[in-house]
């Protein structure tokens, strides 16, 4: 139990780190950059898989750690950094939301998910990683935020990805893990998510000559 | 059986590859038709078996059938050989205005797959991958939304994928926390996502967090059911897509997900009682006939009110669940059925029409009843069943689950509901009305659309008017069977109460 508790720590202590590393997307500027955070953030998962894995009933995530390095730490981010260095995007990020206003939103979303957990659901009392639900809550609502703030269709990628993640720190933190067979099927439905949002992120740039999702509005009512 | 049926599209789809590579786009054609036929046959036979003999389960209820799952795999199967026999008139004809710049085999392949993880959401047990293959349909078919490659369906393609894919994450989200919910109870007995083994214990989840995993995954699988406010893929979508693909897409897939929607119903008001879920499902029911009923009366072009007509018999169909009791859900599965027969003929008369008037634009289509007597009539009928005019089958479960809203008592939302449904009536029937009669512009010469078209059209006419006027007895076992599975209790002869009151 000893053990445990000091495992229990590190997780917490990593997942707000993780936390840090997202609120950190919401700053950059550069589209590289903001593909290397990512990888910084799934390795963060990784870890934080790693030591979950020594919970009790949760020893498959052992896999999950192998799993997270090789589809979100290097397939994903080389797919990103592959896309813009192919069709020589500009560097920037172009937001809606200004690069000064948007770590404030995400600092609002995360006081947001930790009051939903602390006063609409009272989930506290009795729950050892009291501090992820609220996390991954946090971490779920900054990627859904940075996807509908970004034109670029890279970056809405990234932010559909920054989601997952928050979901995956859910799933193999609190619960354990969920079967393995899911986190396979799942993990292989990201992957070729990615993969086919590429296919059209190249068809859209050559018909349209962008990938500036703003242009995609010519179907109205 | 089971196993077959799952691996007959895989197989097909693997053949179709090969067909791609001796470029034999008609053999594609044919082996497509055999297969799905092939497979709507088993599927018929594997769901009298099942309400016979209760249902199947295989490899630790990954694939698990039961009455309401074989239900919407006769439908998904259904409308698939329909669409099949549609698409090889409407493809060719594609082929050779050279609208498309691949190989019909892309196109069948993709079908196959397409149909292959519709499959798969009806017959497994296991919610984990019910969310997979609700996910997979998404990006097998996002391909098909852009598969004439121009501006327009790009846009509709790249709306479809991203809106659908972080609707779906969301949907992942509540599944998660409907694990979590179950958390406090001994691994042994929770060691599972199945939905068959989790109803068992549903009354032990976490009644807060349940609520929480709830309104996820309303919000994920209603965002892919088409439910407003989040349905803005939906038009574009639905009329971007080659346009046997949007009568997929309209008649089952926004079903598949409805039904993975469904099950996670049916665990929940176990745990928390079914007012919470059905104030939830009414919500965004009415607020989904709402919107869809402005919309369809400014609507332009044919394809795009027929996917608002689909954001209205979704709103319909989610109402019927949240009005709930006997009357309600059997309309509400009743209204499945009937919409999935309406829509993919309405579709098909589309298809027929902008093909023969080169446009999609409903000013411009005048005259089809002189011009294609088939076609013209098949569009009339099929207006007046979606419309729901009474001797027509969208009449009867309309007025179920209309009955059902007035006598659980919630007055004001059946009345808005009564009012949008006459709107609709109105709306559709002047549109559709026009396009039939009226003088046909310049130089379209009369003449109907293909043989397998026009049989397509046909094939979906029989069942329509023959469920307006009676309800099979198989069908209603069916139904009540499926009924009592997502209420819990035995139900049987509804039918006859719908008879009583017609």
């Amino acid at each position: 139990m000893e053990g445990l508790i000091k495992e229990a720590y590190l997780i917490d202590k990593l997942a707000v780190c993780m936390l840090g590393v997202v609120m950190l997307m919401s700053l950059c500027s550069r589209l590289v950059t903001l593909v290397y955070v990512y990888a910084f953030q799934s390795l963060l998962l990784a870890s934080i898989a790693f030591f979950a894995s020594y919970t009790p009933h949760a020893h498959h995530l052992i896999w999950m750690v192998y799993l997270i390095i090789t589809v979100k730490v290097v397939v994903i981010p080389y797919v990103f950094l592959r896309i813009i260095e192919t069709l020589t995007i500009k560097k920037e990020v172009e937001p809606y939301v200004s690069q000064l206003a948007s770590p404030l939103v995400a600092s609002g979303l995360v006081i947001l998910a930790y009051y939903s957990q602390q006063y609409v659901l009272q989930l506290h009392e009795g729950v050892v990683f009291s501090h992820c639900l609220s996390i991954s809550i946090a971490v779920i609502l900054i990627g859904f935020f940075l996807m509908i703030t970004r034109k670029k269709a890279v970056t809405q990628m990234v932010g559909l990805m920054t989601m997952e993640n928050g979901i995956f720190l859910c799933a193999m933190v609190l619960t354990s893990g969920m079967p393995m067979i899911i986190e396979l099927g799942v993990s292989f439905d990201v992957l070729m998510g990615i993969l086919i949002m590429g296919i059209f992120v190249f068809r859209i740039r050559e018909t349209f000559a962008s990938i500036d999702t703003s242009k995609l509005n010519s179907l109205r009512g | 059986m089971l196993k077959l049926l799952l691996a007959l599209p895989l197989v097909t789809g693997s053949l179709c590859l090969l067909c791609l590579f001796v470029k034999k786009g008609r053999a594609a054609e044919f082996l497509n038709l055999l297969s799905v036929g092939l497979c709507f046959v088993i599927s018929i036979l594997l769901l009298s078996d099942i309400t016979r003999s209760g249902p199947r389960c295989d490899f630790n209820g990954l694939i698990y059938v039961d009455t309401l799952g074989g239900f919407f795999l006769c439908l998904t199967l259904m409308v698939s050989l329909a669409v099949s026999i549609y698409s090889i008139s409407y493809m060719r004809q594609a082929v050779e205005k050279a609208e498309i710049d691949k190989h019909l085999c892309h196109y069948y392949l993709l079908l196959n797959l397409f149909v292959f993880t519709m499959m798969m959401v009806t017959t497994t047990g296991n919610l984990g991958v019910i969310w997979i293959s609700i996910e997979g349909t998404t990006l097998v078919s996002a391909f098909l939304v852009g598969f004439y490659n121009e501006k327009n369906s790009l846009e509709a393609a790249w709306k479809y994928l991203i809106i659908c894919t972080v609707g779906i994450t969301f949907a992942l989200f509540g599944t998660v926390l409907f694990y979590y919910a179950s958390l406090h109870i001994p691994f042994e007995l929770r060691s599972t996502l199945n939905w068959f083994e989790m109803t068992r214990f549903a009354d032990r989840l976490d009644p807060r967090l349940t609520k929480l995993a709830f309104v996820f995954i309303l919000l994920g699988y209603g965002t892919k059911a088409g439910l407003a406010p989040m349905h803005t893929w939906l038009p574009d979508a639905h009329s971007q897509a080659p346009t046997p693909m949007s009568a997929l897409l309209s008649g089952v897939l926004l079903k598949c997900s409805f039904y993975g929607m469904l099950r996670f119903y049916i665990i929940a008001s176990k745990c928390l009682g079914t007012a919470y879920l059905n104030n939830l499902l009414l919500t965004f029911g009415v607020i989904s006939l709402v919107i869809a009923t402005f919309f369809i009366l400014i609507q332009k072009d044919i394809k795009r009110l027929l996917a608002y007509s689909s954001l209205e018999n979704m709103g319909i169909i989610a109402a019927g669940v949240g009005f709930g009791g006997l009357l309600g859900i059997y309309g509400a599965l009743f209204h499945i059925l009937n919409h999935a027969l309406v829509k993919s003929l309405m579709f098909f008369v589309s298809g027929n029409l902008s093909v023969k008037y080169h446009t999609k634009s409903m000013k411009d289509i005048r005259g089809a009843v002189g011009i294609m007597p088939i076609t013209g009539a098949g569009l009339l009928l099929g207006s007046f069943a979606l419309a729901g005019v009474p001797p027509f089958n969208m009449f009867m479960s309309e007025i179920a689950i209309l009955s059902a809203g007035f006598s659980s008592g919630k007055v004001l939302v059946s009345c808005i509901f009564l009012v949008s449904l006459v709107i609709v009536f109105a709306g559709i029937l002047r549109h559709t009305t026009a396009m039939a009669f009226n003088a046909p512009p310049q130089g379209v010469e009369r003449g109907e659309a293909g043989t397998w078209a026009i049989l397509a059209c046909l094939l979906l006419l029989g069942p329509i008017i023959l469920l307006g006027v009676c309800i099979p007895d198989f069908l209603d076992n069916i139904l009540n069977q499926s009924v009592s599975i997502i209420i819990g209790e035995k139900v049987s002869w509804t039918k006859e109460g719908l008879t009583l009151m017609k």
